[in-house]
């Protein structure tokens, strides 16, 4: 038997040496009881009885204290522990879409996980696997590959960490083993701070990762696009409108690049001011739209409060992202969403808003029509990027040795008494306890009186 | 407090005992105790040579034929002893609270002693002597005084601090009285009351009951009060226990010999003696030196 909480039994303990000595000190104030034959006791001071160190009450002071102490055992948390192991693991599995074969991560698992070990598979979430054991895993991975998402190890950690307690009552350490492709992305700036809460060391297995996936070639359509359009020119020059003839009023579309296919990602550039149906069409069909008034002063944007003039644009997507250097004349800001190309200063100058499957793009970069600014080189790799699928291009990137050796730590195994238990759910016996120590105390007050009458 | 129809175990358990009086007594009534009187009855003692002024009735005739010599046949007569039972209701026999155990014991050994006494033809009263006035029952022959007996003490609880001395005056003379107290609450006078009425011819016997508690007390603390004088509080101690065991000891003997020099019978009955065993011990002419035991 252990106990989750021993602390409990000095407590009671300490409370029950407390109970004896008023037991011992109540024998200073002898009760009062009428005898007819007093007159026969030798006259002493009252006082000596005070110094008499006797315990009274016996009986009802080993019933109060046996109540302090089963309520003592009670908190201190029994459990009945039919064998321990010396080390108890938690075998994070990978599941996300770094992963490169998930079959080779349920066999490295299985290798792994021993009898009542804890399994938890993850991606953007984590959950436990019923069962601990490898043919569990493979089919709770079984079912969902097309569906995995970003990894994050900061939820592994946590529902790790959260698992972790349950391994008390069976293994005297704890080892967190994290099998995983070890990518980048999967770190967030959480990660570090919930590492650091765990104080044993993560073994990590790296197992191979998902090449990147070759990122298909946008085709795009130019809306409300004039002929001496800027963004067209750069457009056509940058080969994903090749030929296009821009539709002044919804009357022409785009033509298709040679190499396009029907499979093709598309984004609509719109210079004028996007349709309910433009809208429609990228949130149903997974597209990006590209709001991109050629007038900034008519798109009805916040107007900035004082137009200045930056020097150059950065606008980063995904692992993509381009550089213009140009004298550009701001006057507006973007709506809110999640920034995508900034100002010198930091300031947003295009922003990206999810909207069902797919996103709206607001960009608020005035490209002048005089000059060569359409044609360099920078300008179509501009609109090559803000064209490019909702999300951006996926790039599974190793993690830095750094952020290796901060996960993996050098601490010891985990003792699993030191692990929290709050959330633990309290065990029968417990409950039993408290049932004992409450029918004593409801003895207590019934032999208290008799003792009284007696 | 007993109903009266508790006593009947106690009187089952006493059927047959006989209670002699300890000494030959002078009443008129014919009973079962030896009488002073010679008289008539078909019990022969002695012959005696009759003498001028005796009866001739009681001349024995037939003797007189044969030896012509005159001699009287002497006879004992059998008479009835008047049985009064004083008990002590003071606060101190109300001991132990929670039992009263020592006036339940004495009103079992009133009934009990009553019972043995009226079963013999003797008329049998209890007086109970209390702070708002005596409770008697004048000493009666017929049937059913021993139930009024019964219902007399059950009206009555221990409380106060009266003394049986006014209500021993009230006894007539001549007769058994059995004194039932603990007492604690009397001094000389009673012993003094007592002796006199036995100079005048009355049979009395002390019984002094003694609860558990008092002859072996607990051996926790307590502080006594005496239930008596509120004003009398000791500490019983394990310091005090065996000085308090001498001291009542002494004390018990000291009583028990006053009382026995006096001419009394004394008896010490433990609260929790079973009554019949006690009544039986009381009653035994051995232990009463009756004038049957003497022969007399």
């Amino acid at each position: 038997m252990t106990f989750l909480a021993p602390w409990a039994l000095w407590v009671a303990g300490a409370v029950s040496a407390a109970v004896i000595a008023l037991h011992i000190l109540a024998s200073k104030h002898p009760r009062v009881t009428p005898l007819p034959t007093a007159r026969f006791i030798p006259e002493v001071p009252l006082r000596a009885t005070a110094r008499a160190m006797r315990l009274s009450d016996v009986l009802l002071m080993l019933l109060r204290v046996a109540a302090v102490m089963l309520v003592g055992l009670a908190f201190a948390r029994p459990e009945v522990t039919r064998g321990r192991r010396a080390v108890g693991r938690v075998v994070m599995v990978d599941a996300s879409r770094a992963l490169a074969s998930r079959s080779e991560i349920v066999d490295s698992a299985s290798r792994m996980v021993a009898r009542g070990d804890v399994l938890i598979a993850f991606d953007s979430s984590a959950h436990a696997i019923r069962g601990g054991d490898a043919d569990a895993l493979r089919a709770a991975l079984a079912d969902d590959s097309s569906q995995a998402s970003r990894g994050s190890l900061s939820t592994a950690l946590v529902a790790a960490m959260r698992h972790a307690s349950s391994l008390r009552a069976d293994a005297d350490s704890v080892e967190i083993v994290l099998l995983s492709p070890l990518a980048a992305e999967e770190w967030d700036a959480a990660t570090a701070g919930i590492r650091a809460a765990w104080p044993g060391r993560v073994r990590l297995v790296r197992v191979a990762a998902a090449k990147p996936a070759a990122t298909p070639a946008t085709r795009i359509e130019l809306m409300n696009a004039s002929a001496d359009d800027p963004v067209r020119a750069a457009a056509m020059l940058s080969g994903r409108a090749t030929g296009a003839a821009s539709r002044a009023s919804g009357t022409a579309v785009a033509p298709l690049a040679s190499a396009a296919t029907s499979e093709t990602p598309i984004a609509r550039i719109d210079r004028g001011s996007p349709s309910a149906s433009d809208t429609a069409w990228a949130r149903d069909r997974a597209h990006t739209l590209v709001r991109w008034p050629s007038a900034l002063d008519s798109a009805g944007w916040r107007a900035r409060a004082r137009p200045d003039t930056a020097g150059a644009i950065l606008v980063k997507i995904g692992e993509a992202s381009a550089i213009v250097v140009s004298p550009f004349a701001r006057g507006v800001d973007p709506t809110q969403g999640r920034i995508i190309a900034r100002w010198t200063d930091g300031t947003a100058a295009a922003t990206e808003r999810t909207l069902g499957e797919g996103c709206i793009r607001d960009v608020a970069i005035p490209l002048a029509r005089a000059g060569d600014l359409a044609l360099r080189e920078s300008t179509r790799r501009l609109v090559s990027v803000l064209a490019t699928p909702c999300g951006g291009d996926v790039h599974y990137t190793p993690a830095s040795d750094s952020a290796l050796a901060q996960l993996r730590g050098t601490g010891p195994l985990v003792a699993t008494r030191a692990l929290e238990t709050r959330t633990a759910p309290p065990g029968h016996l417990a409950t039993w306890l408290l049932a004992a120590a409450l029918a004593l105390l409801l003895v207590e007050p019934l032999l208290r009186r008799q003792r009284a009458a007696a | 407090m007993p109903l009266a129809g508790s006593y009947g175990e106690l009187l089952d358990a006493l059927r047959g005992v006989t209670w002699p009086a300890r000494r030959t007594i002078r009443g008129p009534a014919a009973g079962t105790h030896r009488s002073r009187q010679r008289g008539v009855s078909p019990e022969f003692t002695e012959y005696r040579p009759y003498r001028q002024g005796d009866d001739p009735r009681r001349l024995d005739w037939k003797l007189l034929a044969r030896t012509d010599r005159a001699f009287l046949r002497i006879t004992n007569d059998r008479a009835t002893l008047g049985t009064t039972l004083l008990l002590d209701a003071s606060a101190s026999m109300a001991f132990p609270l929670a039992t009263q155990g020592k006036w339940e014991q004495a009103c079992r050994l009133a009934i009990g002693l009553a019972a043995v006494a009226h079963g013999a033809g003797d008329p049998v009263g209890v007086v109970v002597p209390a702070d708002r006035g005596v409770a008697a029952l004048p000493p009666r022959t017929r049937r059913g005084v021993i139930a009024e007996a019964a219902r007399l003490l059950e009206t009555i609880a221990p409380a106060g601090s009266a003394s049986l001395v006014p209500a021993l005056t009230l006894v007539k003379p001549a007769q058994r009285v059995v004194l039932i107290s603990d007492f604690l609450g009397e001094d000389d006078a009673l012993l003094r009351a007592a002796r006199e009425r036995i100079t005048a011819g009355a049979d009395v016997l002390a019984i002094h009951i003694a609860a558990r508690e008092e002859l072996d007390p607990p051996a926790t603390a307590i502080i006594a009060v005496d239930p008596e004088n509120a004003e009398l509080e000791r500490s019983l101690v394990s310091e005090t226990r065996e000085g308090y065991l001498a001291a009542f000891a002494a004390w018990r003997s000291e009583l028990a010999r006053a009382w026995r020099e006096a001419g009394a019978a004394f008896f010490e009955v433990p609260a929790d003696e079973a009554a019949d065993h006690a009544v039986r011990r009381i009653a035994s002419p051995a232990s009463t030196g009756s004038a049957q035991a003497r022969g007399a």
